[in-house]
């Protein structure tokens, strides 16, 4: 994957420097942290639950605001922008205007956000209530040495498929997903995940020709990016936790659902082709 | 990512997805199999090249018959 001279906008929100806020005690925001649970990536759901047991009313924090100067920031930054070019043009042909999210923001350990206090074990995600993409790039090396999921393009994945869950906020996506339940096979969690895959692959599908040319995605990328949304297929991730696969507590899809909805939107590049609340088989 | 295919390759683009992930479900294909063979059929979908949705009918058929 080429991005290095991909454009960026600044929407960058770098805690790193910060420190963690502490974790302690119980609270309210263990239950917004439990709503929120649709917005996790790719992470068991009771390790989610485990961590929102244990939430304090969240600290709020304030990051240093624009640019970043490391590598790994300023990749965050490109594909945030390319989402950016991606994203209001199509929301521009349906006479709507495109509102990126209020920043990624870039933690370690843990973090204030408005949906309760964000930990590393949670992996990305986005909180509606602040519609920030919260993101410990120490997960990096979790995607690549638990997952197995390897290259840039794996990442990028990622960051699309949680900007994919900001499209679906301002598209009152999460609403509709709240009123199908968190967890099984065809669960609103489950189908807002899968169009979160679908909507990562929409991003793929026009990044090359919305940034001019300045990120270019070839075979291996895409071979990466399908390989990343099986690693984190429900019942490839509990196998290798609980060996057996459970549907009825599925939240994500499995591996050949996600595969299935990020393929689905990188070879139609619409996201009327993403509606997985309408689809009879996902 | 060509945009000028008609719904009838649209279709076919669907079930020729299908029938990789159905290979990999049942664990003809292993997932760096499942991948590739989709990987790269997108990009020489991506290039306008004619032969891949030819090749696809092909995996589909061969699906179908299985």
């Amino acid at each position: 994957m080429e991005w290095e001279g991909g454009r960026r906008s600044g929407n960058i929100e770098d805690r790193r420097g910060l420190g963690p806020v502490g974790i302690a005690g119980g609270g309210i925001g263990a239950v917004v942290l439990a709503a929120i649970g649709y917005f996790v990536f790719g992470i068991d759901p009771r390790t989610t639950m485990d961590v929102a047991q244990g939430l304090q009313q969240p600290v709020q924090q304030q990051g240093v605001r624009g640019e970043v100067s490391d590598r790994e920031g300023q990749f965050i930054d490109v594909i945030e922008t390319s989402n950016r070019e991606v994203w209001s043009p199509i929301f521009q042909r349906e006479g709507v205007d495109y509102r990126p999210p209020e920043a990624i923001v870039l933690y370690k350990e843990a973090t204030g956000t408005g949906c309760g206090t964000g930990q590393s074990a949670m992996g990305p995600f986005y909180c509606p209530a602040d519609q920030k993409v919260y993101l410990d790039l120490s997960f990096w090396r979790e995607l690549e040495g638990r997952f197995g999921a390897k290259g840039e393009f794996a990442r990028a994945y990622v960051v699309s498929h949680e900007i994919g869950h900001h499209v679906q906020h301002l598209l009152g996506a999460d609403q509709q997903a709240r009123r199908l339940g968190a967890r099984g096979e065809e669960s609103g969690s489950v189908r807002l995940e899968l169009q979160a895959d679908c909507y990562a692959g929409v991003w793929a599908a026009h990044a090359g020709e919305a940034s001019g040319g300045r990120i270019v995605i070839n075979r291996s990328d895409i071979q990466d990016g399908l390989g990343a949304a099986a690693a984190v297929g429900d019942d490839t991730l509990q196998k290798q936790t609980q060996g057996q696969v459970v549907p009825d507590s599925f939240t994500h899809g499995t591996s050949a659902q996600r595969m299935r909805w990020f393929s689905r939107g990188y070879e139609q590049g619409d996201p009327s082709a993403c509606d997985t609340f309408s689809a009879a088989s996902l | 990512m060509s945009m000028t295919f008609t719904s009838e390759d649209r279709v076919l683009l669907d079930r020729y997805i299908e029938s990789v992930l159905l290979r990999f479900n049942d664990g003809r294909y292993d997932l760096q199999e499942a991948t590739r063979a989709l990987a790269e059929s997108f990009i020489q979908v991506g290039r306008g090249q004619p032969d891949v949705l030819m090749h696809m009918r092909g995996v589909v058929e061969a699906g179908d018959d299985a």
